[in-house]
């Protein structure tokens, strides 16, 4: 009975073994790149490390905060979007005085 | 109802860089410089009665002159928010609105003619109070997030 994980011992085997190393060597080399060159858009913590949690923070707080704008942006919208009405109602209201005055005449 | 007409008015008002706004209001204070010098006595008509008891026609011609080539220095500098832009979106918020204000009290009913000045100066406001509401809505999000 063969083992499970016996390694193959033709030697096309073996070269079709340590290409597909080769090729995880590779893969592997350039995951590392992404991931050193990922880590340098951090902000050092006092330990020197990418200081992850931080950005979090960070990150979470702009988003609260670009909330809060919204919010309030919303909000002044609206209220200006009432004065608008008031004051087409005031002209409206007006401009109907006006012509009542001079239709009762 | 709907939010989607309060959001995209939102939008409008708030995400957009007002460049156009002060296109428009340097074209319509250069037009107003040339029709004020134009030969003829524009200020006799009842509707300048309150813009004249101010100062002469002339005078108008010369600011609305000032104000366009100010208005055009900042769009082509693309400095909207220096001490000179700042300062001027004020000034020409009240000119407009002294403009619009005295020519609605000079005569009555009010001259249909003025209903783009009318916009012109309400976009002079906009554009003056605009980052002044910015500035409290980032204290109020500021304060906000820090007491949570």
């Amino acid at each position: 009975m063969s083992e499970q994980n016996e390694l193959p011992r033709t030697c096309e085997a073996c070269t079709e073994v340590r290409k597909d190393v080769d090729g995880i060597h590779t893969r592997l080399e350039s995951v590392e790149h992404s991931h050193n060159r990922m880590k340098e858009a951090f902000v050092k913590n006092e330990l020197g490390l990418p200081d992850y949690d931080g950005h979090r923070v960070r990150e979470a707080a702009t988003i609260d905060k670009a909330k809060v704008v919204q919010g309030y942006q919303r909000d002044m919208t609206k209220r200006a979007l009432e004065w608008l009405l008031v004051a087409v109602s005031v002209l409206i209201g007006q401009g109907a005085i006006d012509w009542i005055k001079t239709h009762l005449k | 109802m709907s939010t989607k007409p309060i959001d995209s008015l939102t939008s409008a008002l708030w995400d957009t860089n007002l460049v156009f706004s002060r296109l428009l209001l340097w074209a319509a204070e250069f037009f107003w410089f040339l029709l004020l010098i134009w030969p003829g006595d524009t200020f006799g008509r009842p509707t300048y009665n309150g813009m004249a008891t101010v100062m002469p026609e002339q005078a108008w011609a010369l600011l609305f002159l000032l104000s366009s080539v100010t208005q055009i220095t900042i769009v082509i500098r693309q400095d909207y928010h220096c001490w000179l832009a700042r300062y001027f979106a004020a000034c020409n918020a009240v000119l407009w609105c002294f403009v619009v204000i005295s020519m609605l009290l000079s005569v009555y009913p009010p001259p249909a003619a003025i209903s783009v000045e009318i916009t012109l100066a309400l976009a002079a406001i906009w554009i003056w109070i605009r980052p002044f509401l910015l500035l409290r809505a980032y204290e109020r999000a500021e304060r906000i997030t820090t007491h949570l």
